[in-house]
């Protein structure tokens, strides 16, 4: 970290090394789309290498490369919004069934996270944020104030007011099994059986 | 009839990396590097043809 603060290339790619199937996981997150968040993390890497040298370390690299690549999906996606308006059909087909890995709970597993991709990308970005570095990122409250420069109650609200909006979303259109309600988190679970 | 086939043998999950991402963020920080590289030495170059030229104007008083 010291040699990619004093501007040492090797030691960054290493760090870049380290961290990037994170931050694209982020970024898809964040974007909901492949080229989006390939576009995304590569703008993130080259304002953190810019910004490398005030990097003062409270926090680890990893999370401040969260910061970064939220800034970055914030930035392309209003750029995008300004560039494209077509709506996507919401009758598109499920890319994302596999029928080639046809084991019945994989396939109800895919269409389920389908409808929380969905459900989160349909989020308004501030929203969307918190959720996501909370349940995907499992970043403490106090982290995503941190990292997004809110208090933490602020975090707290957001996150339950996602949370309020994702249920009214999801309930209608999931009948969840057996299967499925295993891959929820224990809480939820816990609703689901009483 | 390709791009199906293609799409089929793509097993990634959507939200794991493709492998050859790090490789262009890679070539996007040696690109990065290279323009500030030139830019720096055009900033050299025109502080010294600046300092040139007043020095000569100076000197021909």
């Amino acid at each position: 970290m010291d040699a990619a603060r004093r501007g040492d290339r090797d030691a960054f790619n290493e760090l870049v090394r380290s961290t990037y199937r994170d931050i694209y996981s982020l970024a898809y997150r964040l974007t909901g789309n492949r080229d989006d968040a390939g576009d995304v993390v590569q703008d993130a890497y080259v304002r953190a290498y810019r910004a490398i040298r005030r990097f003062r370390g409270d926090s680890s690299f990893s999370t401040w490369m969260y910061r970064i690549t939220s800034n970055c999906a914030s930035t392309h996606l209003s750029r995008r919004t300004r560039q494209r308006t077509e709506e996507l059909s919401s009758d598109a087909p499920i890319v994302d069934l596999r029928p080639e890995q046809d084991p019945s709970l994989r396939a109800e597993a895919a269409v389920l996270r389908h409808h929380i991709d969905r459900a989160i990308r349909a989020l308004p970005e501030r929203l969307r944020q918190v959720v996501v570095l909370r349940d995907l990122h499992d970043l403490s409250h106090s982290e995503i104030a941190a990292e997004l420069g809110i208090t933490t109650s602020a975090a707290k609200v957001r996150l339950h007011r996602a949370r309020q909006r994702l249920k009214a979303v999801l309930q209608p259109t999931t009948e969840l099994g057996e299967g499925q309600t295993a891959l929820l988190p224990q809480d939820e679970q816990d609703e689901e059986a009483s | 009839m390709i791009k199906d086939a293609s799409r089929s043998l793509d097993h990634r999950p959507p939200t794991e990396a493709p492998p050859t991402l790090v490789w262009k963020v890679m070539a996007r920080l040696d690109q990065y590097d290279r323009r500030r590289q030139l830019l720096r030495r055009f900033l050299a170059a025109t502080t010294l043809a600046v300092v040139t030229v007043l020095f000569r104007r100076r000197t021909r008083r």
